[in-house]
C-alpha cells in the first residue's frame, strides 16, 4: 500500500511526539495507580472500595457532582444565550466573571462559599430561619459543585450560539413556527451537542473536585464525605494501595462518563442522519 | 393575492433605508425589485414579510392591513439568498416543518404531510435526495430546498431575497429559468430582490427599481428599457448593459 500522501508533512513525527506525550503524562501514572491498587491483592482492594463509608462518599461525589452539572446544564445555557445574544452595560465584566470559578483557587471559593452559607454568614442566616442548613450538608456540596462548574457549560454552548445565524429563526417565523417552537425545534437541537459537552465537562470537574469541597463540607462521614478526602484520609493512615483503589474507582467511573456522554453525541449525530 | 405598499418608511438609527415607498403587486404577477445595494430593496421585501417592521406607512394582503401582524402570521413564502436551511434536518423534514409547526388542529395528517412533501421535492427535482442534510448538498440544491419549504406552507405570495445571489452563474442561469417557468405554471405572486438587471428582465413580468430608498421607475422590463424615468435608471442600465 502506498503511503498517503500530504501537503504538510509529519505524521510520523507528531504522532510520536503525541505517543510520547500522552504516556508520560496520563498513561504511564494512570498504570502505576492501577498497579499500586493490587500490590496488597484482590481482597484488600474489594475490601476497600466496598466498605460502607467509601460507598457512601461515592453517592456525594458521583450522585451530587451530576445533580450539579445537570443545574449548570440549565443555566449555563441561559447565561451563554444572555451573553451572546444580547448587548448591555456591563455584559463585558458578566462575561469576565462566568471565567472566575476557572482562575480562582479552589480552596478560595471554598472559604468564601463556607463563610457566606454559614449560620451565621450573609446568605447562612438569612435562610436559618426557614431550617435551610447550607454549610456542612450536602447541599453545601452541591453548591460548590455547581460554583466550580458553571464556566463549562457556558464557554462551551456560547460560541455555537454566537454561530446560529439570524436567518435560520427567520426562516422558521416566516414558515409558521412560534417563538417556542423555533426555540425547540431549531435552535435546541443546534444547541444540544455542545450543552451535552460542556455538562460532561462540569461532571468531570465536580467528580475530581477537592479544595472547594472540603470546607463546605464539613466532611461528615456517611453525609458529606467526597471520594477523593477518602483517598487523602487512606493516605495520611499510610494505606497507599487502598488510596491507589479508591482512585481506580473514580478513573473507572469518570472512564465510563466520558464514554457515554461520546455515545449520546454519536447517537444524536446519528439520529439526525449526519 | 396582491401586495400593496403604501407610503412605508424605514430608518435604522439616523440612516433614513426607505423613504415613504409606495408600490403594488398584482395578483398572479412576478415582479422584480432591482437595486443597487443599500438602495433599501431588501429591507423593503422585509417588511413585507413581516421580518421587520416600518415606522411609517402599512402593508396590504389583498386588501387586509397586515402591518401590524408578525411574519408568522403573515406567513409569506420567504426565500434567503444564503439559503437559512435547518441543518440538523434532513431535505424531507425541512420542507415539512412549515406543516408540522401547525397546531394540532390545522396540521395535516402524516400521510398526508409526507404526500405532500414528496411531490414538492419532485417538482424541485430533489426527489432522490430526502435522507440528505443540507451539508451534503450543493449550493442550486440547497436553494431548492428552500424553495420546497417555502411553498410547503401553500404561501399566497413568495418573497425572495437574492434567490440566486450566492449560486455561480452557470446554476443560477438554470434555476432563472426553472422560477419562470414554475411561475407559469402556478402563477403565485411573487416577489423577488435583485441587484442583477439582465436577471430582474430575464424573469420579471414588472419591475420596480429602486435607489436610496425611493423608488425611481415602476415598469414592464421593455417600458424600463426604452423609456427611463429619470437620469439614475438611465445611468443604472447603461452601466448593466456595460457590465453585461
Amino acid at each position: 500500500m502506498a503511503a498517503r500522501r500530504h501537503v504538510l508533512p509529519g505524521f510520523g513525527l507528531t504522532l510520536g511526539y503525541t505517543l510520547v506525550y500522552l504516556s508520560i503524562i496520563v498513561l504511564i501514572p494512570l498504570s502505576a495507580l492501577f498497579l499500586k491498587s493490587f500490590s496488597d491483592g484482590w481482597e484488600h482492594v474489594w475490601k476497600t472500595i466496598t466498605e460502607p463509608r467509601v460507598v457512601a462518599s461515592y453517592w456525594v461525589s458521583f450522585g451530587l457532582s451530576f445533580l450539579a452539572a445537570l443545574v449548570n446544564g440549565f443555566f449555563g445555557v441561559i447565561a451563554a444565550w444572555v451573553l451572546a445574544r444580547y448587548r448591555f452595560p456591563g455584559r463585558k465584566l458578566l462575561d469576565a466573571i462566568v471565567d472566575l470559578p476557572f482562575a480562582l483557587p479552589t480552596a478560595v471559593a471554598g472559604i468564601a462559599l463556607t463563610t457566606i452559607y454559614a449560620r451565621n454568614g450573609m446568605i447562612g442566616h438569612v435562610l436559618e430561619p426557614y431550617g435551610i442548613k447550607v454549610a456542612f450538608t450536602q447541599l453545601g456540596v452541591f453548591i460548590a459543585l455547581t460554583f466550580i462548574g458553571l464556566p463549562f457549560v457556558v464557554r462551551t454552548v456560547q460560541p455555537v450560539i454566537q454561530d446560529l445565524s439570524a436567518d435560520v429563526e427567520e426562516a422558521a417565523a416566516t414558515l409558521g413556527a412560534t417563538r417556542w417552537q423555533t426555540f425547540w425545534r431549531v435552535i435546541f437541537p443546534a444547541l444540544l451537542p455542545s450543552i451535552l459537552t460542556g455538562i460532561a465537562l462540569a461532571y468531570g470537574r465536580a467528580v475530581g473536585e477537592f479544595g472547594s469541597v472540603v470546607f463546605i463540607s464539613g466532611n461528615l462521614p456517611f453525609k458529606t464525605e467526597i471520594t477523593p478526602l477518602l483517598i487523602i484520609t487512606k493516605l495520611e493512615q499510610y494505606d497507599y494501595a487502598g488510596a491507589a483503589a479508591l482512585g481506580f474507582v473514580m478513573l473507572v467511573v469518570s472512564f465510563i462518563i466520558l464514554l457515554v456522554s461520546n455515545g449520546l453525541q454519536a447517537w444524536d449525530q446519528k439520529r439526525r442522519g449526519v | 393575492m396582491s401586495i400593496t405598499i403604501k407610503d412605508i418608511s424605514k430608518n435604522f438609527g439616523k440612516f433614513a433605508a426607505l423613504k415613504g415607498v409606495n408600490c403594488e403587486v398584482r395578483t398572479g404577477e412576478l415582479v422584480a425589485l432591482l437595486g443597487p445595494s443599500g438602495s433599501g430593496k431588501t429591507t423593503l421585501l422585509r417588511i413585507i414579510a413581516g421580518l421587520e417592521f416600518a415606522e411609517e406607512g402599512q402593508v396590504f394582503f389583498s386588501g387586509r392591513d397586515v402591518t401590524d401582524h408578525s411574519a408568522y402570521q403573515r406567513k409569506a413564502g420567504f426565500v434567503f439568498q444564503h439559503y437559512a436551511l435547518f441543518q440538523h434536518m434532513n431535505v424531507f423534514e425541512n420542507v415539512a416543518f412549515g406543516l408540522r409547526v401547525r397546531s394540532a388542529r390545522s396540521r395535516p395528517k402524516e400521510s398526508d404531510i409526507r404526500a405532500r412533501v414528496e411531490s414538492l421535492l419532485e417538482t424541485v427535482q430533489l426527489a432522490d435526495y430526502a435522507k440528505r442534510l443540507p451539508s451534503q448538498l450543493s449550493g442550486g440544491q440547497r436553494q431548492r430546498v428552500a424553495f420546497a419549504r417555502a411553498l410547503a406552507i401553500e404561501p399566497e405570495v413568495l418573497l425572495l431575497d437574492e434567490p440566486f445571489g450566492a449560486l455561480d452563474a452557470k446554476v443560477r442561469r438554470e434555476l432563472r429559468t426553472w422560477l419562470r417557468e414554475f411561475h407559469n405554471t402556478v402563477h403565485l405572486t411573487s416577489l423577488f430582490v435583485t441587484h442583477d438587471q439582465e436577471e430582474a428582465f430575464e424573469v420579471a413580468d414588472r419591475v420596480v427599481i429602486i435607489s436610496e430608498g425611493l423608488i425611481q421607475q415602476i415598469g414592464t422590463p421593455s417600458e424600463v428599457r426604452s423609456n427611463p424615468a429619470n437620469t439614475f435608471v438611465e445611468e443604472f442600465l447603461d452601466v448593466a448593459q456595460f457590465t453585461a
